[in-house]
Parts: C-alpha cells; sequence; structure tokens
C-alpha cells in the first residue's frame, strides 16, 4: 500500500504541484501527509475519494484515506 | 478631545455602482439551453498526443457530478437537437463555465477554447442544420496562484463540479454596458485618475444605471444608459491626460511550470486558436506569439489549425516575435547554446514562413547574460524585449524602458523593458500605470504595454478588446494603438530617437536561487553543452574520411536539449514530473551523443588549445576514485585538437608530508581546520598566505524566501547560518607521485557531506570533491572562500569572456548584486596573483566585501517538495594563481570541463586550431550541408587578426555568407563564425 501511494498516485498528484505520502495505517485508515498544493487545497477530500476508488480497484481494498496537511504552505498563516 | 473616526457604513455610490454592475452582469446572457446528454472519457496524459484512459469507453455525465482527475485530462461528447428557438438567432453562443482547460470542437470543426478566463465560444459559424455535435478535450490545470477572477479560483483543483453545457444568446446592449462599467469601475477604483474625473464618473454613472430597472433588466434599458454614458462622460472632454501606449496583445505561455511539456502542446493550441477566433470576430485585433517550439507542436499535432494559422500570419494578424527556439533562461546557457536557441528558431521561420523574425521576445527570463547582444545582433535580431527589470527587481528601478543595450563585445541593440507586467487585461488604469511608470519620455516614443493571459497561455479576450475600443473614446486615457510588435518597434526604436545605452548585463534583481535549485539539471546541461561540441567536431573529422554527418540526428537531440533550457526548467522552477521528464530528456539525449561520439584507443585532445596539466584519467587500476571513476591524475601533454602523451604516476609520495592538520606539498604548507576548512595556505613559491577567515569551508543557512521558493534566495540569507557538525576529521587517506588525497565527513541531523581534498605535486590547483546524502529542507549550502586578497573585482566566467562586478557595496545596485551567475570559473585577482575557483556544474557566486561564496545545493519545496533530495557528487578546483591572465585561466577552465578523451586517429585541418588565438567554441557542418562551420570565441579581452591561407567564408549566427577574405579582425570578446 505504501509502494502504491508513493508511487503511482502520489505522482500523479505531484502534476498538479501537490504531493501525498503515506504515513501508517490502523484497520482500513490510511493517514497520509498532504504537502505542496494539496496542504491548501480546497477539494482535497474529493480528490482522496477518487485516490480510494482507485485503491479499491487497483489494490481490491476499501480503505479511508486521513490527509494530515503540513502547514504552513507559504502564504498560509 | 478623543479622535473619534467616522466609518461611513452605508453604501457609498461607487460601491452601488459596483453592486448594479453585478445584477447587469448575471443579465448578459439570454436563455440557457443545457445540452444533453453529454459523455465523458476521463485519462491520464503520457505523452503530447497519447492518453492512458481510466474507462474503456464514454460514461454519462450529468449536471452536479465530480469530474476529472488528479493530473487528469477529460474529453466530452454531446449530440443533440438545436434547441428550436435559437434556430432563427443569428448569434449563438456555446457556453461552458469552467475551471480547467477545454479545446471546443462544433460539428468537426475547431470553434475556440474555455477556460477560467472565458466561458463562450461564437457557435453559429459552425452550426451547419438541426443538429450540433460537441467535442472537448480538456487539461484542468491553471497555475495555482495569481488569477484574476476569484470565482474560478476557489473552482481550483484536480477534481471539479460539472455545471453543464449550453447554448445560450448574448444580450448585446446589456454586455456591452457592461464593458463600459468595467472602464468606469476600474477608473472609479484604481486611484489612477485625478478626483475630479473620479467624481464626474460616479455622479453620472449612478445616473445612467438609474435608467435601469432591476427587476426586469431589458435590452431598452440597458441601450438608454449606454447612450447617457456616451453622451454624457465619453463625450466630456474637460480631463486629459498625456502619454501615447502601444497595446500589444500577447499570451506568455510556459513550456512546462505547474504543468509538463506534454501539456503544452494543448496550452499552446487553445491559446492560438482562442486567439484566431477573436481576430476572425475584431478585425483589427492583432497578436504576437513567441517560440519556434510551439508552431512546431502546432503543426505536428493540430495540422488544420496550423494551416489556418499560416494564412493569419500571412494577413499580418498573428504576429511571430522571439528568434528563439524557446523562450530559455538567459543566465545558465552557454553562448553556443543561446546561438542553437536563435539558429534552430530562425531557421523554422524561414522555413515555414519565409521570414526571420527580428525581435527577440524573453518577457518572464530572469535577467540576460551581457553576452546576448552580440548572438541577437549576429542572428537577424535588432530589437530585444524583456520585461522583469521593471516590475520584478527588489531592490533598484531599472532606470529604462526604451533604450540601446550593448554587449560585451560592443554589440549593441534596441531593447524595449515594458514598464510593467506582460499580462495584463487591459484595463485603463493598468494602460495609465504604464505611461506613468516609462522613464524615457525625453525620447519621444511609445511605451509598450502588452495586454492578455499568461504563464499558461490564454491570451486576450473578448472584454479586452473592447475595451481598448473604447479608449480613444476617453480623454483622460493616453492616446493608445492598438499595433503589431514589430510596428512598435520600428517605429519607435530607430535612428530618429535619441535613446540612452545601458552597457552591461540585465541583472534581475530577483530570483538569484535559479542559478542553483535544481543541480542535477545545471550538471546535465552543462556537460551536455560540452557533449555537443565533442559530437559535433568529431563528425566533422569523420566526415573528411567519408564517414556521413548526423545531421538530422544532431539537430533532433539539440532541439530537444534546447527545451529543456526554457525558463522554468533549467532554472528549476517547476513541479515534481517536469523535473523526471528533463533528466529523461538528458539521459535519451546523452546516450545518443555517446553513439555518436564513439570511443577508440587514443587519447584525444577536444580543445584548441595546447594542454599541459595534471588530469585525472579513468583507469580501472587506478587508485583514485572520483566521481564514481577509478582512474588517477597524470600530467598530460596535448597538442590542439591533437593527440599527446600522458605520464602515468609513479609511487613516490616523498613530495607530501603530513602531520595531523598540517600538510606540506611542492607548492603549499597547508593548515586545515578538523570540518576540512584550510586555516592557513601559504604559497611557497610566491611567498604568500592566500588565507583571511574562513576558506573552503562549507556553510549551511536556513533558506526561506517565501512563496517563490525555488526562485529566490533573500538578501540576508546569512543571518541565520546552520550548525554543521564532523562526523569524520579531515585526515591524509592516500597519495602517488602526483596525487594527495585527504577526506572529511561533515553532517547535519539529516545530511552527511563528504570532501575529498586533493593536492598535487606539480599543479597549484586544489581539487575538492563532494559526495553529498542531501535530505533537508529550506536549506542552502556554501562553499566560502575569504582570501587574502584585496581586490574590488570578481571576474566571473560568462562562457564567452568574462564579467566583473564590484564586490564592494557602495550603493544600493551593488547591494542587490549579492548573488551572481557565472560559467566555468570565477576570479578575484591583485595585479600579480589570485585565486580562481573553477567548476563543472555549479552557477550560483555569492559576492560580497571579503567573502566569495560558491552555492552548492538548495532544499526548496515550491513547486517541487522533492527538489535537489538525494544523492549528489561534483568536484570544483580551488586555484591560487601567480601573474595568470583569464584567458588562461578560462583555458583551465576548459581542461577541466572538456577532459580528454579515447576515439580513433583523426585529423584536423589547421584553420581548426586558428594559431590558438581564439578558443574553437564549435564546429559543425552547415545546417545546409555547404561547407563546414567553425565558430571561435575571443576570450582574452582582445584585439587581433586571424590570417588563413586561402579565402574563408565570414558567416552571422544563422550560417548565412556575409562575405569572403583570408584575413578576419576581431576585437575583444567577439564570436567569429567561418565557412570552409
Amino acid at each position: 500500500m505504501k509502494d502504491y501511494i508513493n508511487g503511482t498516485l502520489s505522482p500523479l498528484l505531484q502534476g498538479d504541484g501537490g504531493y501525498i505520502e503515506y504515513i501508517e495505517e490502523n484497520g482500513d485508515e490510511i493517514k497520509v501527509l498532504a504537502r505542496g498544493e494539496c496542504s491548501k487545497c480546497g477539494k482535497l477530500s474529493l480528490c482522496l475519494n477518487w485516490c480510494e476508488e482507485r485503491i479499491l480497484k487497483d489494490k481490491n481494498r476499501r480503505v479511508k484515506l486521513i490527509p494530515v496537511r503540513k502547514k504552513p504552505f507559504f502564504w498560509d498563516k | 478631545m478623543a479622535h473619534i473616526k467616522v466609518i461611513r457604513r452605508s453604501m457609498r455610490p461607487e460601491e452601488y455602482i459596483e453592486l448594479r454592475y453585478g445584477w447587469l452582469k448575471r443579465s448578459v446572457y439570454g436563455k440557457m439551453y443545457e445540452l444533453s446528454p453529454v459523455y465523458i472519457r476521463q485519462a491520464h496524459q503520457i505523452s503530447e498526443n497519447e492518453y492512458d484512459y481510466y474507462d474503456e469507453d464514454y460514461s454519462l455525465l450529468k449536471n452536479g457530478d465530480i469530474y476529472y482527475t488528479p493530473d487528469g485530462s477529460a474529453f466530452l461528447h454531446c449530440e443533440c437537437q438545436l434547441p428550436e428557438k435559437l434556430k432563427d438567432e443569428s448569434d449563438v453562443y456555446f457556453y461552458f463555465k469552467t475551471a480547467s482547460e477545454m479545446i471546443v470542437k462544433i460539428n468537426g470543426q475547431y470553434a475556440g477554447g474555455v477556460d477560467p478566463n472565458r466561458d463562450r465560444i461564437l457557435a453559429s459559424p459552425f452550426i451547419k442544420g438541426d443538429k450540433i455535435l460537441i467535442e472537448t478535450e480538456g487539461f484542468n490545470r491553471s497555475k495555482p496562484d495569481d488569477e484574476r477572477n476569484p470565482e474560478t479560483l476557489a473552482r481550483r483543483g484536480c477534481r471539479q463540479e460539472f455545471t453543464g453545457l449550453y447554448l445560450t444568446t448574448v444580450n448585446e446592449n446589456i454586455q456591452n454596458l457592461c464593458y463600459d462599467l468595467e472602464i468606469f469601475t476600474d477608473i472609479i477604483s484604481s486611484g489612477q485618475f485625478p478626483d475630479e474625473y473620479v467624481n464626474l464618473v460616479i455622479s453620472r454613472l449612478d445616473k445612467a444605471l438609474n435608467l435601469i430597472d432591476y427587476d426586469n433588466i431589458t435590452e431598452e434599458d440597458a441601450k438608454k444608459a449606454i447612450d447617457y454614458i456616451e453622451e454624457n462622460i465619453y463625450a466630456d472632454k474637460t480631463y486629459r491626460s498625456s502619454g501615447k501606449v502601444a497595446l500589444i496583445g500577447h499570451s506568455h505561455l510556459d513550456i512546462a511550470y505547474y504543468w509538463r511539456r506534454i501539456h503544452a502542446v494543448q496550452k499552446n493550441m487553445r491559446t492560438v486558436l482562442i486567439q484566431m477566433r477573436l481576430m476572425d470576430k475584431y478585425p483589427d485585433f492583432r497578436y504576437a506569439h513567441t517560440q519556434a517550439y510551439t508552431y512546431e507542436t502546432l503543426e505536428k499535432y493540430y495540422p488544420e489549425v496550423f494551416e489556418e494559422l499560416k494564412e493569419k500570419i500571412k494577413e499580418g494578424r498573428f504576429e511571430i516575435v522571439g528568434a528563439m527556439y524557446v523562450e530559455p533562461d538567459c543566465n545558465v546557457p552557454s553562448a553556443e547554446s543561446l546561438i542553437r536557441q536563435c539558429l534552430y528558431g530562425q531557421h523554422y521561420f524561414r522555413e515555414k514562413f519565409g521570414f526571420t523574425v527580428d525581435s527577440c521576445f524573453l518577457p518572464d527570463v530572469f535577467g540576460n547574460s551581457w553576452i546576448l547582444p552580440q548572438i541577437l545582433k549576429k542572428s537577424g535580431v535588432n530589437y530585444f524585449i524583456s520585461n522583469k527589470m521593471s516590475t520584478w527587481n527588489d531592490t533598484n528601478r531599472f532606470p529604462h524602458n526604451n533604450f540601446i543595450w550593448k554587449g560585451a563585445d560592443g554589440s549593441e541593440v534596441y531593447a524595449c523593458v515594458p514598464p510593467t507586467h506582460f499580462i495584463t487585461w487591459n484595463e485603463p488604469s493598468q494602460v495609465i500605470e504604464n505611461w506613468e511608470a516609462f522613464q524615457d519620455k525625453h525620447t519621444d516614443t511609445e511605451t509598450l504595454s502588452m495586454f492578455g493571459y499568461g504563464d499558461g497561455g490564454s491570451g486576450a479576450t473578448d472584454e479586452m478588446i473592447e475595451l481598448m475600443h473604447r479608449f480613444e473614446k476617453l480623454s483622460v486615457m493616453p492616446k493608445t494603438r492598438h499595433i503589431t510588435c514589430k510596428e512598435f518597434l520600428h517605429e519607435n526604436l530607430n535612428e530618429e530617437h535619441k535613446f540612452d545605452v545601458w552597457d552591461g548585463e540585465l541583472y534581475l534583481e530577483m530570483h538569484r536561487g535559479t542559478f542553483t535549485t535544481k543541480s542535477d539539471i545545471k550538471r546535465y546541461n552543462r556537460k551536455l553543452e560540452n557533449k555537443f561540441r565533442l559530437a559535433e567536431l568529431l563528425s566533422v573529422a569523420r566526415m573528411n574520411k567519408g564517414v556521413a554527418y548526423p545531421a538530422e540526428k544532431i539537430k533532433e537531440l539539440y532541439k530537444k536539449f534546447l527545451v529543456n533550457q526554457f525558463h522554468d526548467i533549467l532554472p528549476g522552477s517547476h513541479i515534481t514530473p517536469v523535473f523526471r521528464d528533463a533528466m529523461k530528456d538528458y539521459i535519451e539525449v546523452e546516450a545518443e551523443l555517446n553513439s555518436i561520439i564513439g570511443t577508440g584507443d587514443i587519447l584525444f585532445n577536444p580543445l584548441n588549445i595546447k594542454r599541459n596539466a595534471v588530469e585525472f584519467i579513468e583507469d580501472e587500476n587506478g587508485i583514485f576514485t572520483r566521481e564514481g571513476k577509478k582512474g588517477c591524475y597524470c600530467i598530460t601533454d596535448f597538442s590542439p585538437l591533437s593527440t599527446g602523451s600522458v605520464s602515468a604516476p609513479d609511487t613516490d609520495t616523498s613530495w607530501i608530508k603530513t602531520d595531523g592538520l598540517f600538510a606540506e606539498t611542492p607548492k603549499y604548507f597547508v593548515k586545515f581546520n578538523p570540518d576540512g576548512s584550510f586555516s592557513s595556505l601559504y604559497d611557497k613559491e610566491l611567498e604568500r598566505e592566500w588565507v583571511d577567515g574562513d576558506f573552503n569551508k562549507l556553510k549551511i543557512y536556513d533558506d526561506r524566501p517565501g512563496n517563490y521558493d525555488a526562485w529566490d534566495i533573500l538578501p540576508d540569507y546569512k543571518d541565520k547560518e546552520l550548525p554543521l557538525s564532523v562526523s569524520s576529521e579531515l585526515k591524509f587517506i592516500k597519495a602517488d607521485g602526483v596525487t594527495a588525497e585527504f577526506s572529511v565527513t561533515q553532517k547535519t541531523e539529516k545530511s552527511a557531506w563528504e570532501r575529498k581534498i586533493r593536492f598535487f605535486r606539480n599543479s597549484r590547483k586544489i581539487e575538492v570533491e563532494n559526495i553529498v546524502d542531501w535530505h533537508e529542507s529550506h536549506k542552502l549550502m556554501k562553499a566560502s572562500f575569504n582570501c587574502n586578497i584585496l581586490s574590488r573585482e570578481l571576474t566571473c566566467d560568462t562562457s564567452a569572456g568574462f564579467i566583473k562586478r564590484e564586490m564592494h557595496r557602495n550603493t544600493t545596485w551593488q547591494q542587490a548584486r549579492f548573488e551572481c551567475c557565472h560559467h566555468k570559473w570565477f576570479d578575484i585577482s591583485e595585479t600579480d596573483a589570485g585565486i580562481a575557483v573553477i567548476n563543472d556544474c555549479k552557477y550560483g557566486v555569492g559576492v560580497s566585501e571579503k567573502e566569495i561564496t560558491l552555492s552548492l545545493l538548495r532544499a526548496t519545496e515550491r513547486p517541487d517538495p522533492l527538489s535537489d533530495l538525494g544523492q549528489h557528487n561534483f568536484t570544483f578546483i580551488i586555484l591560487p594563481h601567480g601573474n595568470m591572465s583569464y584567458a588562461e585561466i578560462n583555458n583551465q577552465a576548459l581542461f577541466f570541463n572538456e577532459p580528454l578523451v579515447k576515439t580513433e586517429k583523426l585529423s584536423f585541418p589547421e584553420e581548426f586550431i586558428a594559431k590558438e588565438k581564439l578558443i574553437l567554441q564549435s564546429a559543425k557542418k552547415a545546417e545546409n550541408g555547404d561547407m563546414t562551420v567553425l565558430r571561435f570565441c575571443e576570450t582574452k579581452g582582445a584585439r587581433g587578426t586571424l590570417k588563413f591561407k586561402s579565402n574563408i567564408k565570414v558567416l552571422n549566427l544563422l550560417e548565412d555568407i556575409e562575405y569572403e577574405t583570408d584575413t578576419v579582425e576581431y576585437k575583444p570578446f567577439e564570436i567569429i563564425t567561418i565557412g570552409i
């Protein structure tokens, strides 16, 4: 799962200036570090929903991704 | 008595005008007819025109659905009946509100584009019959920071909500009233216009807007308001402005930045298409577009649009500007790279459109090297345009806008640094701001104001053109002309006007970190610049032996390489996937160049200068490992462009004496500190001490420049130096008859930095190899040199000669220039001695009165959180010297950058050597195949004469023959190209 998130999903988000990184999993909950544009994105939950769909399709696991936003991101106060 | 600030809480008249403007905007469109069914197919773009589709086929997309995926593209398809009520409408519009960027086809024809800056396309010209077929090709990307429209800004993100495709009509009077209101609300709120005039506008606009019933906004009422405004505001000429401003339509297109190069193909296509559709609607509209590469991609992937574009170019409405292949960074590329940018750009324009472009158009580049004027002038370019220095300098106001730029060799081009940004939306306040900021009013010329959305393309909008058409009715505005860039340049920058001359580099007082960010890209850039030279040189020699010259292959590789010099790729200001693309390109180009270069049994000197030095020679049995390769240091003796001898080292190590932190070589007494820095470097021959403070010392600084993270280094970066501990103290490792190697390792909590420091028995140079495991965040690592030298000038290699920069901080100009770009070397000297530092992959140099620093690595996070993390291995040379000319230092740097190569026996005519007076910068077959082209560069700063046995052809940089002669006179820093 770590390899899939860091190696398959994260590069897609990097294409938008974002970045997610696997932190840990607890049952079906997986914590991901959200950096770059993801750290301040208002659409992150929608994006992670899509990532969860991809995980279900590619890894056959139903998971919940819990973002941990790395702050501050530049102009963020 | 206490002062009580009175705040008016009720709505002010200007606020009420804004409010009513908002109501009117909602009534611009007639009835909306939603198109259905809409089908979608989502994908991930994997190359310029290839996609990995997420679904086998199209699926239904309903209003309110979430669509787009991270780094995703979306294709929409909708075929339906034309609504009955629209059949008789003359102007039917396709409407789609989106934060993405869509190319739209209607009934199979490219109709236009929608994006965050525009939401409608005139559909009528493409509607035939009762049916309508909409096909869109979309890309969900825009830069995330500074767009004008907050509504679309809020919609940004990898995923979007679909709000439907519509056909509609436009209420022309309401729309025109909105354009008027855009003008006057800008005049009211900008603070750029006289208070009296603003009050007049508020009062009369209020009356005009009172003519409308806001419960039932009608075209008739809108017309009454328009007429009132015409008669009472536009017609009032009481208030008059001065000035003359040329308005140029343009869209800045970053080939890669927050998107990959593959996405720029569609960005460019959408931009070109939108501008051509504007030309269809507005016959007077002119638009300027740069970069031969973007024209190439349009030709390759959208040939039918390219054909239409050729017509618009022929008509003089769509204008090609900028002679270069892309808009490259103009600090880091070498002279030969910049020449190739012009050569391949101009040859493409000549081949496809039949003319040479006479402008260099680089609105967004981060400063411009002093070598550019000569390169431009000899590439058919008389005009240079670049905006950054006027709007982005952080300390000094660049003193000119229209001027003459004089290059290092004395060449002059007309230059325009427009007073305002290259992205404006043609608001009256932006135009008047441009005029007021114009500093060359005394030249009696127009000032240049560009309009159009940019960075990711997009360009001008209907609104920008409509506003422009109203400017001439406004006496309060400067006189404006919408003309082509060429008309502006030719009619203003000419001999009829007297211009000031700027003699020097165009240094940008900003983005100083871009000389260092993404060190791997810089390293490959230098390495491949040298490999291109070698591949062409050897291919020319082999051509004389009957081997075919790989002209097409070299051109293809060069173009791939030049794209990566784009000003958000080479400087390092881009997202992670752009870096990966660049590295992939570099690896492919290097492999191909290696196969052209080949190998052999003979060591060959690829330089046209005599080579007598201590050099690293790869050898599997060598006792030293340098940058991952085994070998040993040998004394080399080679004639120019020839084979020679290499003296292998013996095992006598008696020449090096070490005792703890002390070493003695035939050249120096050295006292080290445990961290590998030198507390003393005493020169035995020159009988002088070189060290006065920290010397060869690694220094790591907190590096947090803010939003422009990858771009900037702040002036006060030295205020927060961080600890760097020693994990392995400096110790002597090994020696042979030529070389003695010491090693030291330092570390932070996250990174390890090993240095191998090598002294030589027969050379004054000291080599410092750096082996780095780098995992920092917001850090800048530098190597510091405090030299016992009294000098006020730092001399830096420009790749085609040198430039001297003041080290003192007397004025704000020197203070602002605290970090500069150099190429192979920098040097500080007294009359008879000095120290040079030579590199093969570094560009940033920190300048102060005493301390000179070589910038080694950064660790920035925006736009790429992974920037520069990982392994690095690079070497630089410290070269204390006696009375050594800059040309001799340059030769030493060339030895380091262009090592001996193994090849077969080759011979070169004596013209190639040019009696070692000039450096052979390039030898290649002419692009037309007619001759061998030799390019020489004068690096000493001296005049001279080259005498040939028989006539040669003197060429410009585009390889046009200028004249024939057997004698060429050259001046300091001149680049001479000849054909034989």
